[in-house]
């Protein structure tokens, strides 16, 4: 067979894929910053009601932050927070949810785009609600008209062993949903993901670094080494769900969803070396929300070479009044709620099999301690590290990427080595990760 | 219309049998032979007759038959005496001066013929008892014109000049030498050989008619040769042939104005390319085996995106955009039946056989009455009918196909089967490739045709039709797409006299796709859809007089719609079987059209067409309120509709008219307006059309597209018409196509018309096409400026594309430039070459990111705001043809093509991806690199 045939042949089929320039004009730029992100769903729970109002980003002012460091495997940390994302948060909106009694439920800001109820309260069935915004500039958006669309039960939270096309052996999570009323039921499933993590390279002992100035000559520091005075080894990390989960009860017999699967976890996770624990909500939504998701799940699915879905601006229930360029995104929805929590242990999957590794890896590192100063008197052709890591000062005045392990006793032995062993924070510190307190919720 | 097909006696009676006789005389003697020099001589001599006298004394001496009109001859009185001549030296001596020629039939029968009308009017007497005049015949014969001798001509579009023909190559042969001119006549249309026409040789007196197979065969002295066919109840074709050796030269006659008269010289005479006339195109198979293709394969399709006001959304999509119509606003036919996707792969080869495939006749402006249903384009496909003598087979073996028809005859010189199937063993190849990234993909198709046709009699032909085609692809990790057309047909030509021929033609085509999914554990399902649709047409052309020629007919069609089903796959499937309910509906059409020669330089086409549609239940159909967004909440209602009633029903005029105005000879203008209705939509959500897209019928809440299209345009032919050139501009508003909402699920939706949005359309071009026809560089350049846009508006937002303003289409390429040239160095070798650019379609692009629901989601904005780069492609390609030994076996060629030489990876798509945090603009191209391929022809 000629040589260009399998070039051929990948080349139909495959097609050829190549990064391109994302093209962007100044209307665009002002369409993306005239659309405003609200996420609003209302329960039939008693508590505070929340809502989040931000900004999209235009690709001029793309805020992805990426750290240039030399290796950054070994030192970045996930950015996996939502608190932490440059989200561009709408504040000093006005936010009020309506009811068709006439009553009206302000809402104050909390956070920056934040908005919280004033007082705890449950959407009601068979009430109207409509979520009413007046940004700071006095723009009004208003929703539709939204009830409760039925409510159901979620049954039996299980987690099973399973293996996945994509992701291998693992965990799956699987669900029945009973409908409770007569009509088609329609599910959005959210969970919450809360796992105990443990530093796997801890050391009782920490650096601290005072009195730094790098461009005096030498370099003025003051390096110590104490002990913890504060809990990092054993942490709890909780996540949200980021994936939009939906099933519907269309079609099937008795309005009653079963066995279906609302997540998936790898036993190559280190989410489950630990003890973990998993909440999913089910909120029994309109028809109309659970469009609006799916549609929003559509197009964020990479499609085939062949076959672009074609995408577009999503309009929600949300319309700005009067004549605005506002574009509205986001979909307002009263939903009844069910939520159900289960641990784990991977010794109850996995009994006797190895564990899953860490979230990077952690290996045992070692540089000079200090480095030549930043500002000298002569100035030094070829830099100043002689081709080592940054120095142990550098990495910790840089927002304390590392954490101490042990003094270097021919522990690491490279002709970068320096008199102390450390490992990459989030290696030795479960605070990078997580909270060091137990949940409420926790049970061992 | 009772009398649809004039079966009965008529007031025609006379007429009828007039022109039953006038075709006895001809078919009286079968000459198949050649007819031998006549060498006897005669001794001749009369004084002071009139001419008509001397002819009838000549008849009276000789025992000769003369046929002839006593007007045509001149009065004055001649004297003459011949010696030992010949009847021609004497005929040719007493016809000088007249614009009169003979045609001799046998050693007694002589028929004297002027220029253009001949057998429509006979002398009275002639059948022993007078001819009943009738207003068609009794129109005043017309004084002699003048030398050039093409007066009086019927004009038609594209034979404003006379087409020349070369014939053989120059030898150096002795004077008096003569040559054989042989070939066949058939009906364009149906196909079928045509027995009884006159061959005419207007300037040497000779004449022909032809057999039961439409053969004639001529000897003739080299050089010029005018030639004419005259049939009543056919389109007279004129041409110039220049005869420098023995050759083969086929005619197709016709009947129709949009249609032209084709002659296809084959082997050893230059190829000939027809002549274009508005709103027509039409594509010879054996005219695109020079063009350069992807990966060597004839695609017919490809050459017709070629061509002005024909694009594609690019490579990879499958289907064509006619005038800025959507893609499923084109009718391919095979052979009178429908295939709804006649393509493999994504739209990249061609799923017609191509030894098989004769030609595809494009309607793009206005459409013939007969054909309805669909806004845009009829792309007619016929296929061969098989030699009924000989056994005759072609072949190719490409990269990716190998094709192979077999030409079998059944019944000697009356029937014939053809065969022709084609496979790709791509599957072969990717199993052996062993590549990586391709693990798990396969992709695979066939495709297979069978064609019966039987003379049955010169009166009856017949013409039985089946085809199959199937792929079957997987490009992701768990799913199988397998998608086939079915395609049958049976067309019966039936002759009721020479004035009326009927076609009556049952079809029955079937689209089909499944889906496998085979991925995490209890999903799986396989999904099912299938439409199908059976057609019954009858029409009769019927030449009312030399000015009128009627077409009417009814056509009448059931669709069956199978929206999908769902089932579990696999013992461990979790997945409900659901199945969305069946759908049917008839479309019928009641049509009659009059080809009206208003004068020598104006002739006209003025149709109509009753469209009718009506679904059927049962159903169940949702009722929405006006004043609310249609979507699953708001449906008020919920009708039932028993089995057979109707649901709903949709249907109204259609004009179809077209005018052409001879400004001179060589150069016309056309006008043409039709309006159309469609019934059958695509439902397709993503930017290009795919294969899993499914065709939906209009119901209770999705009205037809309607569409209305103007155009103008100027033809002019030059030299000749070795170039012909033409401009040619429309104007095209549709209404109530369809988009849908963005994001549609489309499948397996049973509320799918809360997914449709109908909305109204624009499109104008300007369409320009040059054309060179003869000569060793041969080929076309073609532009075309356009637009399309469209505009979905609404007092819902939800039901809004752009706030409802007009936006470009999908397919809207402004710029569309075409150049195919082929260059013949020697008899065995040619170039050809194929350039084409259009600007970039237009695609959405994201405007920004935001977070939602704990994730980053990309925000489109205004669809079809930007482009995609502009497309650039060159191909070239060499064919080499076997030697032409006549003893060899087999004749071959090769064709060595290099696609996209430049190389340039013209876009496909742009699609986005979030990839770690961050979007992605990715750009696909499917043929990026230059694509080299070797095909090897062969046939016997």
């Amino acid at each position: 067979m000629a040589a260009w045939l399998p070039a051929l042949l990948t080349t139909i089929l495959l097609g050829c894929v190549e990064e391109v320039e994302i093209e962007t004009d100044d209307e665009s730029i002002q369409q993306a910053r005239n659309a405003l992100v609200v996420e609003a769903t209302l329960t039939d729970e008693e508590r505070t009601q929340e809502v989040v109002l931000s900004r999209a980003a235009d690709f001029e002012n793309d805020s992805i932050v990426d750290f240039d460091i030399e290796d950054p495997s070994t030192y970045i940390i996930p950015d996996l927070d939502p608190e932490t994302r440059p989200i561009l948060y709408e504040s000093g909106a006005t936010v009020a949810v309506t009811d068709d009694s006439g009553a009206t439920y302000p809402f104050v800001e909390g956070d920056p785009g934040r908005y919280f109820s004033q007082a705890p309260f449950a959407a009601q069935p068979g009430r109207s609600y409509q979520l009413r915004i007046t940004l700071r500039g006095g723009q009004r958006i208003v929703s539709e008209l939204e009830t409760l669309a039925g409510s159901a039960s979620l049954d039996g939270l299980r987690a099973e062993r399973a293996s996945d096309p994509l992701q291998g052996e693992g965990i799956r999570f699987l669900v029945d949903g009973t409908s409770n009323g007569g009509s088609d039921a329609f599910f959005r499933y959210t969970f919450e993901e809360t796992f105990r993590v443990v530093a796997p390279l801890w050391s009782p002992q920490e650096f601290v670094l005072s009195n730094y100035d790098p461009c005096a000559d030498p370099v003025e520091y003051t390096l110590e080494i104490v002990n913890r005075t504060e809990e990092n080894q054993v942490c709890y990390r909780t996540e949200a769900s980021a994936a939009i989960v939906q099933a519907s009860t269309a079609g099937l017999t008795g309005g009653r969803l079963r066995n279906f699967p609302v997540h998936f976890l790898s036993r190559e996770t280190y989410k489950i070396a630990e003890r973990y624990s998993i909440r999913v909500r089910q909120l029994v939504e309109s028809r109309g929300a659970y469009s609006y998701y799916d549609r929003l799940r559509n197009f964020s699915q990479e499609g085939n070479v062949f076959a672009q879905v074609q995408p577009g601006f999503l309009q929600g229930n949300l319309q700005p009044e009067g004549e605005a360029s506002l574009l509205v995104i986001g979909y307002f929805s009263v939903a009844s709620v069910s939520e159900e929590r289960i641990f784990l242990d991977y010794e109850d999957f996995f009994p006797g099999e190895p564990e899953p590794p860490f979230l990077v890896p952690c290996s045992l590192l070692s540089s000079p301690e200090a480095h030549p100063t930043y500002c000298p008197a002569v100035p030094v052709l070829g830099g100043s590290g002689g081709g080592c890591p940054l120095s142990v000062i550098e990495l910790l005045d840089l927002g304390g990427l590392i954490s101490y392990y042990s003094d270097n006793n021919e522990t690491v032995v490279t002709s970068c080595a320096g008199p102390h062993v450390y490992v990459p924070r989030v290696c030795g510190d479960c605070t990078v990760l997580g909270s060091n307190q137990v949940p409420d919720f926790w049970i061992e | 219309m009772s009398e649809t097909f004039c079966s009965g006696p008529t007031s025609q009676t006379y007429r009828r049998l007039f022109l039953f006789l006038a075709i006895c005389i001809l078919t009286s003697t079968h000459i198949r032979a050649q007819q031998p020099p006549d060498t006897l001589r005669i001794d001749f001599a009369f004084t002071g007759m009139k001419p008509v006298d001397a002819l009838k004394e000549l008849s009276r001496q000789q025992q000769l038959t003369i046929f002839y009109v006593d007007e045509w001859l001149p009065d004055a009185p001649l004297s003459r005496s011949y010696r030992e001549a010949t009847l021609e030296e004497i005929l040719d001596d007493l016809l000088a001066g007249t614009e009169l020629n003979y045609f001799r039939y046998d050693s007694q029968t002589i028929v004297l013929t002027r220029n253009s009308r001949i057998y429509d009017e006979l002398p009275d007497g002639f059948f022993g008892k007078p001819v009943a005049r009738t207003p068609e015949n009794d129109q005043p014969v017309r004084p002699p014109a003048p030398l050039p001798i093409f007066v009086n001509e019927e004009s038609l579009p594209g034979e404003m000049q006379v087409e020349t023909i070369r014939i053989g190559r120059q030898s150096t042969g002795q004077a008096g030498e003569t040559f054989t001119l042989e070939g066949y006549v058939r009906e364009r249309e149906s196909g079928m050989p045509v027995p009884d026409v006159a061959i005419l040789i207007t300037n040497r007196g000779r004449g022909m008619a032809t057999d039961a197979s439409g053969y004639y065969r001529l000897e003739l002295p080299p050089g010029v040769q005018e030639l004419r066919t005259r049939f009543i109840g056919m389109e007279p074709i004129r041409k110039q042939v220049i005869l420098y050796n023995s050759g083969q030269l086929d005619l197709l006659v016709e009947e129709a104005v949009e249609q032209l008269d084709e002659v296809v010289v084959e082997a050893d005479a230059d190829r000939n390319v027809e002549a274009v006339t508005a709103g027509t195109d039409r594509i010879d198979s054996e005219e695109s085996k020079d063009i350069p293709l992807v990966l060597g394969e004839r695609n017919l399709l490809e050459v017709a995106a070629s061509l002005p006001g024909i694009s594609k959304a690019g490579e990879g999509a499958t289907g064509l955009n006619v005038r800025g119509g959507r893609t499923d606003q084109n009718q391919f036919l095979l052979n009178h039946a429908l295939v709804y996707n006649p393509t493999h792969f994504f739209g990249i080869f061609q799923a017609l056989n191509p030894f098989v495939t004769e030609s595809v006749d494009i309607y793009k402006g206005s459409i013939p009455v007969e054909f309805g249903g669909r806004l845009s384009a009829v792309f007619d496909i016929r296929t061969v009918d098989g030699d009924t003598l000989d056994l005759r087979g072609e072949g190719s073996v490409g990269p990716v196909t190998a094709n192979l028809a077999f030409e079998i005859p059944v019944n000697k010189g009356r029937s014939s089967l053809v065969l022709g199937g084609r496979g790709a063993y791509s599957d072969w190849i990717l199993r052996s490739v062993g590549e990586e990234r391709l693990s798990g993909t396969e992709a695979s198709f066939y495709d297979f045709i069978a064609t019966y046709t039987d003379r049955i009699n010169s009166r009856n032909q017949l013409k039985a039709t089946a085809y199959y085609s199937k792929d079957r692809f997987s490009i992701t990790r768990d799913s199988l797409v397998g998608y086939s057309n079915r395609a049958a047909s049976v067309a019966w030509n039936h002759t009721f006299d020479e004035r009326n021929l009927a076609t009556f033609t049952l079809a029955n085509s079937r689209y089909a796709f499944d889906i496998g999914f085979d991925g995490e554990a209890n999903t799986d399902f396989d999904l099912g859809y299938s439409v199908e649709e059976t057609e019954l047409r009858a029409w009769n052309r019927f030449r009312m007089s030399d000015r009128h020629q009627l077409t009417y007919g009814l056509a009448a069609k059931y669709y069956r719609v199978n929206p999908g089903s769902r089932s579990p796959a696999g013992p461990d499937s979790d997945v409900e079987r659901t199945s969305i309910p069946r759908e049917q509906a008839l479309e019928g059409g009641l049509f009659l059209s009059d080809r009206f020669t208003v004068s020598d330089r104006l002739e006209l086409e003025a149709g109509v067409r009753y469209s009718f549609f009506g679904a059927l239940g049962p159903s169940r159909q949702r009722e929405y309120p006006e004043d609310q967004p249609r979507n699953p909440g708001t449906a008020t209602d919920t009708l039932s509709f028993g089995s057979g009633e109707f649901v709903k029903t949709y249907g109204g005029p259609e004009i179809r008219a077209s005018a052409r105005y001879l400004l001179a000879p060589d150069l016309s203008l056309r006008a043409g307006y039709s309006n159309m209705y469609q019934y059958i939509h695509t439902l397709t959500n993503t930017t290009t059309v795919s294969p899993i897209d499914t065709w939906k019928l209009s119901d209770y809440n999705i009205r037809p597209q309607k569409s209305r299209q103007v155009s103008l345009g100027v033809f002019k032919n030059i030299n000749d018409a070795e170039i012909e050139v033409s401009l040619e501009g429309y104007y095209k508003w549709s209404e109530d196509v369809l988009d849908f909402k963005t994001g549609a699920r489309l499948l397996l939706n049973e509320e799918v018309e809360t997914e449709v949005v109908q909305g109204d359309g624009q499109a104008y071009g300007l369409e320009f096409l040059i054309r060179r026809n003869r000569g060793r560089l041969n080929g076309w350049l073609g532009y075309t400026y356009s637009r399309t846009r469209v505009r979905f508006d609404s007092p819902y937002p939800s039901e809004q594309i752009n706030e409802g303003e007009f936006f470009p289409a999908n397919f809207d390429r402004p710029h569309d430039l075409s150049l195919v040239a082929n260059y013949r160095f020697t008899r065995r070798y040619s170039l050809s070459m194929n350039f084409s650019y259009q600007t970039g379609r237009p695609v959405t692009y994201p405007v920004g990111q935001y977070y939602f629901n704990n994730s980053e989601y990309v925000l489109y904005s205004d669809r079809n705001k930007f482009r995609i780069p502009d497309y650039i492609r060159l191909d070239l390609g060499i064919n080499i043809e076997g030697n032409h030994r006549k003893e060899k076996l087999a004749h071959s060629f090769w064709t060595i093509s290099v696609y996209n030489v430049l190389g340039r990876s013209n876009p496909y798509s742009v699609y986005f991806v979030s990839e770690g945090g961050e979007v992605k603009a990715l750009q696909s191209s499917i043929f990026a690199i230059p694509i080299p391929s070797i095909t090897y022809n062969f046939k016997f």
